[in-house]
């Protein structure tokens, strides 16, 4: 072999020989292609799938990506159904399946997200076609609550009937993830519930109007709706809780919510899971919590109300929610503190400022949650795992006996070894040499082969003889307790040590008696031994046996003695503290949570585990954070509150916002981005320089071992094995040894290259550097399987200055630490960045506030400008551009008034004139027939008519008629004159309404029916007697068009939108022509006979007077509808 | 009524579209992996391999065939190895 492109194909000199296109090695399928050309072959190893010995997180059986099949797919060499060929239509392989084939986890994802936003968009226009249909139209409550039923009817029929099949054959739909209860067996149905709840609550924040509640309630009715509508948050609160605890609780995913670098889909699941209840919680108990404050008034009423709803709680079965501490009740009260603050200041904080105040809220609740249930479960998971731990000892050992036991079994050296009776040493040796070096030699062995009844002469006081295998026998029976690995014992002398002693039987073959050979094994561990640990590269996960210790550090102590240790923590020696009743202990010391457990009256175990930092507790609170922000954007984006969002123009404060929060955000990202990459490549470098420095000093203890070698070859490499075990356990690394052509001679780790997971070559890259460019060290990333590693190269040079070998450290064993060192560090950094963010969204709303203050004093001044009033100068100390703008403004304010007195002055004498014209006029028109009727009834009075009398009555009912006529404009202008003597106070509109209704209704329209739909309590601020002019005028006029018009019908209803409330009157008279809706509320217009035309001009005058708004909508002959709207009554 | 049909009939469509795209996507998958579709994919990929390696494979003895002396062979080869790292295959040189 003069070249190899890498070290990842185990493969031999050998291999290459034969001609076979397709070759099975110890770590996959290859396609081979060879070449040869003059004294050269070039071979090509294409990889087809990944085949290992055994499967763990980093060794998986998979096809090579292109091909992009999936593993239940098996190759085979004999020639089945699916043949495949080369180009050259030679048969290559078959391909079989194994099992049947399913969809992809991530296919059954996107499946599922359509299903549900389907099923949601399907709900949506189901309810919009329900919710407009005349059935039960004024109890949009009970409405919607069918509709609530009627859904949770279908949801439950779906998983009855586990439909859509398909998403319950997935892990996300078994309870391989999470199961709680027959009712939430899974994470996927858990996830659909909970959106389907979201979907539903934002359906009763929307659409139901709990407003028809507050129509005219009695006092006990307004109570008992109020304490239930409390009673309902708390409720809502308390499952809130349950559920949230069972997704930490009950879930396999753990969430991950401390390490995003390990988060996974699945616990991204379970964020939104928690996120989309928050969310409904929020959206229900806001609309309940503000119909409650409209009916109670009082905030000390509110305080008896919800006393009320806690005391009802307490009869219920609820007590759990007491048990978990007062710490739920704290956050139930501080978020009604919320609501309440948010209903204080309504005015100063907009909508994005109580989404920030709620998601730090919900982040912080979720985070808390997240502690309190996420320790007690790994609290659990220790005690279980010092169990366990207590009674296996050594689960690497129990692992690798199960291969050496087969192996050694079926060993043609050993059984013919046996046979010809070959001394013992002889098969101990090679033994030893060949199964219980690497991992095992920690242990002190002792190898006995007894012979078919066969006596063992024990070595004691007395040296008595004992029958071999009955010795052996005796000793399992009496201290041995089963392992995993049949025939594997663990034995317990009370010495505290791990011994071990596995018995091969060699009995297979019974007619073959000089094979009736018993082979036993005795480990014996050393005292005090801390493990070098072994890589998880090497264990089965199959075999379930490692659990990840890497995380923590165990001790065990007999008679209060430590005998071993394992991991970083440093134990005392003599061990001090007690268990309690339950046979555990948990307790902290020198940064580590301990559990202590005290296996029997002389063994006690310590599991520990190091304490969070302070900066990694507040892991999760900025990953809840972030996630609850980003599942909001989505949200937000996918609802019709995007539209309203774009259409929101922002002011200068926002925008001022904005502008400081993005330099912020990005210059953040910037140095985060930059920190990162210097920080990884520095923390790059500094294990590269690290493992250069360990790679020289098992070098220099090499040297002094080895150093007198003139060459190192294979024939030594059992010695050299040894020796670099040894070494290893020193220097906590695994070192590899290469001859000078690059080929290996011996390793600390062989199981590697047994297991085909590298080849015996070295990396070719490092060869080249250290042979043909004479470099004396080199370092560079290496993987196996999906494990990527650094692994360091050095030339060994003997004591005659010869180049005999290339040592090799390959750092896999600590790959995991560094991980962890590079994810802790980003976690801290993230937590960091989290927290300036937060500061800077705050320091922003100030800094804004304080810069936009001197304009927002400046709009306040200049909306109080009223013409004809003082209006105030602004005082301004300091001479800066706002200074300089409130001179002007103070100016501004001096011309005003002169200007306003001027124009005042002139405009008195316009109106003067313009009123005594119109007098003038108006009382004209009545005099010209009243003088002519008199002139009449002189002329008549003259000539003695003969009908004197008759035309005296006739013609005096004119003249009265007249003076009528005169009296009704003196009044209108009398009542016109009267208008600016207003008092405003706060009215409630709907007594005024009802007021003006029934008066008409006694005297005016027996024929005209009217309907009222009102609420109680439309507070407005409004001068009393002028509404009532105002509702009279409106009225009057509805029924004046309705006249003899038969099922007169006047309709008046009040309806609150947002900060206003609309008044509508419909009537169905004869409607108002086209040509005359402009000019309707025009002073002097009118379509009456006997009208003034006064009436709607004062009332558009009155209601404008107050801010208020008129308009209307007519068609000629069906009737005219007016609307008004009022401001709401602010305190 | 027919108004309200009408004015949530967007929702219906959304809803419609969201079902169908969750069943033609499942049935596409579905269809994607069966043994017979998976099998003609592997064979496209092995032939498309084999002449990708037998190309490569004539670039490197045309190459060699130039400068046939042992040791710069080996140099010259190894220097050229970065940029064949990313060919997803590996490969060995012997003599005979």
């Amino acid at each position: 072999m003069i070249y190899w492109s890498d070290n990842s194909i185990p493969i031999s000199i050998l291999d290459t020989n034969s001609d076979s296109q397709i070759k099975k090695l110890k770590n996959g399928w290859y396609r081979v292609i060879s070449q040869k050309f003059i004294n050269y072959q070039i071979v090509c190893f294409s990889l087809i799938k990944s085949e290992y010995a055994y499967q763990n997180d980093y060794l998986k059986n998979n096809y090579s990506k292109s091909f992009n099949l999936p593993p239940e797919i098996d190759i085979t060499l004999e020639r089945d159904k699916y043949l495949i060929k080369g180009v050259d239509s030679r048969f290559l392989f078959s391909i079989q399946l194994n099992s049947t084939l399913h969809l992809s986890e991530k296919n059954i994802y996107i499946i599922l997200l359509f299903f549900i936003l389907g099923f949601i968009f399907f709900s949506s226009y189901l309810f919009g076609i329900y919710n407009k249909t005349k059935f039960l139209k004024s109890y949009t409550l009970i409405k919607f609550l069918i509709y609530f039923i009627f859904i949770s009817v279908l949801r439950f029929i779906l998983f009855y009937f586990d439909f859509p099949s398909l998403l319950y054959d997935s892990k996300l739909f078994s309870p391989y993830y999470y199961a709680a209860s027959e009712f939430l067996p899974s994470l996927g149905d858990l996830l659909i519930n909970s959106s389907i709840f979201l979907h539903l609550s934002y359906l009763f924040f929307t659409q139901v109007k709990l407003e028809a509640l507050l129509k005219r309630p009695v006092l006990i009715k307004k109570y008992t709706l109020s304490i239930f509508s409390v009673f309902t948050i708390i409720v809502f609160f308390y499952y809130y809780v349950v559920i949230c605890k069972s997704v930490i609780y009950d879930s396999s995913i753990q969430m991950l919510m401390n390490d995003i670098f390990e988060l996974t889909f699945e616990s991204l699941i379970g964020s939104f899971i928690i996120f989309a209840l928050s969310v409904s919680f929020i959206l229900v108990s806001s609309k309940l919590f503000y119909l409650c404050k409209r009916l109670t008034y009082s905030n000390i009423n509110f305080v008896y109300v919800f006393i009320s709803a806690i005391i009802l709680f307490l009869l219920f079965p609820f007590q759990i929610f007491w048990k978990e501490g007062f710490f739920y009740p704290v956050f139930l009260i501080v978020f009604f503190l919320i609501l309440f603050l948010f209903d204080f200041l309504k005015d100063r904080i907009n909508i994005i400022q109580r989404i920030f105040i709620l998601i730090l809220f919900f982040s912080f609740f979720s985070t808390f949650t997240f502690y309190k249930y996420n320790d007690n479960k790994e609290i659990e998971k220790r005690k279980l795992l010092v169990q366990k731990l207590s009674a296996e000892y050594d689960p690497v050992a129990e692992f690798l006996f199960k291969d050496i036991m087969l192996k050694v079994k079926s060993d043609t050296i050993i059984r013919n070894q046996l046979k010809r009776f070959y001394p013992e040493d002889s098969i101990v040796n090679y033994l030893k040499n060949n199964y219980l070096k690497g991992y095992l030699s920690k242990y002190s062995q002792q190898i006995t082969l007894c012979k078919d009844f066969q006596n063992l002469i024990i070595n004691s006081a007395n040296n008595y003889n004992v029958n071999c295998d009955k010795f052996f026998y005796d000793k399992i029976t009496m201290n041995g307790y089963p392992t995993q690995t049949e025939n594997f014992y663990s034995l317990d002398f009370g010495s505290g040590s791990n011994s071990y002693i596995a018995v091969i039987r060699f009995f297979d073959d019974a007619s073959d008696s000089l094979l009736r050979t018993s082979l036993y094994i005795e480990l014996d561990a050393k005292f005090i031994s801390k493990d070098l640990g072994y890589p998880e590269l090497l264990i089965d996960k199959k075999l379930n046996l490692i659990r990840d210790l890497s995380d923590y550090s165990y001790a065990k102590y007999v008679n209060k003695q430590l005998v071993k240790r394992f991991g970083k923590c440093f134990y005392d020696n003599k061990l001090t503290t007690e268990v309690d009743s339950s046979g555990f202990r948990n307790f902290n010391k020198d940064h580590f949570n301990h559990i202590l457990y005290n296996v029997n009256n002389r063994v006690d175990f310590i599991l520990s585990k190091q304490k969070i930092g302070f900066l990694e507790r507040l892991s999760p609170f900025s990953n809840f954070f972030i996630a609850f922000t980003l599942f909001l954007f989505v949200l937000v984006f996918a609802t019709p509150y995007s539209r309203k969002i774009f259409s929101l123009t922002f002011n200068f404060k926002t925008r001022l916002q904005i502008s400081i929060l993005s330099i912020i955000l990005v210059s953040f990202v910037l140095i985060g981005i930059t920190t990162f990459i210097y920080i990884a490549n520095l923390s790059n470098e500094k294990n590269s320089e690290l493992l250069t420095e360990k790679t020289h000093s098992v070098l220099i203890e090499l040297e002094n071992k080895l150093g007198n070698e003139t060459k190192l070859d294979r024939n030594i490499s059992a010695t050299v094995n040894d020796l670099l075990v040894k070494l290893s356990n020193v220097f906590f690394t695994d070192i590899n040894l290469y001859d000078t052509e690059g080929v290996l001679i011996a390793s600390s780790r062989m199981q590697i290259f047994e297991e085909g997971l590298i080849s015996d070559f070295m990396n070719a890259k490092a060869l080249y550097e250290l042979k043909v460019n004479g470099k004396t060290q080199y370092v560079d990333k290496e993987n196996i399987g999906t494990n990527e590693y650094l692994s360091s190269y050095m030339p060994f040079i003997n004591n005659d200055n010869k180049l005999i070998a290339y040592i090799n450290l390959p750092y896999f064993a600590k790959q995991g630490d560094l991980r962890r060192e590079i994810s802790s560090f980003l976690k801290a950094y993230l937590n960091i960045f989290l927290f300036l963010v937060i500061i800077a969204i705050v320091v922003a709303l100030f800094v804004s506030n304080y810069i936009t203050s001197p304009l927002r004093l400046i709009i306040s001044s200049l909306s109080k400008i009223k013409l004809g009033k003082k209006n105030e100068k602004i005082n301004w100390k300091s001479n800066d551009e706002i200074g300089n703008l409130i001179i002007e403004y103070n100016s501004m304010i001096d011309q005003l008034s002169i200007s306003a007195e001027k124009l005042a002055k002139s405009e008195r004498e316009v109106a003067w004139r313009e009123m005594a014209k119109q007098v003038a006029h108006e009382i004209k028109n009545p005099l010209t027939p009243m003088k002519l009727s008199i002139q009449h009834l002189q002329r008549a009075w003259k000539d003695q008519v003969p009908d004197w009398d008759e035309r005296l009555t006739r013609l005096s009912n004119t003249i009265i008629e007249q003076i009528d006529s005169l009296s009704v404009i003196a009044s209108d202008f009398s009542d016109f004159a009267k208008m600016p003597g207003v008092e405003l106070e706060c009215v409630d509109i709907s007594d005024i309404i009802i007021k003006s209704v029934d008066l008409f209704k006694a005297n005016d329209a027996a024929n005209i029916s009217f309907n009222l739909n009102i609420t109680e309590n439309c507070l407005i601020k409004a001068d009393k007697t002028q509404m009532l002019r105002v509702f009279n005028n409106l009225i009057k006029n509805s029924i004046q068009a309705i006249s003899d018009k038969e099922n007169g019908i006047i309709e008046v209803s009040v309806n609150p939108k947002d900060e206003l409330y609309i008044i509508t009157i419909i009537d169905n008279g004869i409607g108002i022509d086209k040509s005359q809706q402009t000019k309707i509320f025009s002073p002097y217009f009118t379509t009456k006979s006997g009208g003034t035309g006064l009436g709607l001009a004062m009332v558009k005058s009155i209601i404008e007077g107050i801010g208020g708004k008129i308009w209307f909508e007519s068609d000629l002959n069906s009737g005219t509808k007016f609307f008004i709207q009022f401001y709401k009554f602010e305190k | 009524m027919t108004i309200i049909f009408k004015k949530y009939l967007n929702n219906l469509f959304v809803s419609i579209a969201f079902f169908l795209i969750a069943i033609l996507f499942f049935y596409y998958q579905e269809s994607k992996i069966t043994i017979d579709n998976l099998h003609c994919s592997l064979q496209k990929e092995i032939f498309l391999k084999e002449n990708l390696i037998n190309n490569y494979l004539k670039k490197i003895t045309d190459f060699y065939k130039s400068i046939i002396h042992g040791k710069i062979f080996k140099m010259i080869f190894l220097q050229n190895y970065l940029q064949m790292k990313d060919w997803h295959f590996s490969f060995m040189i012997k003599t005979n």
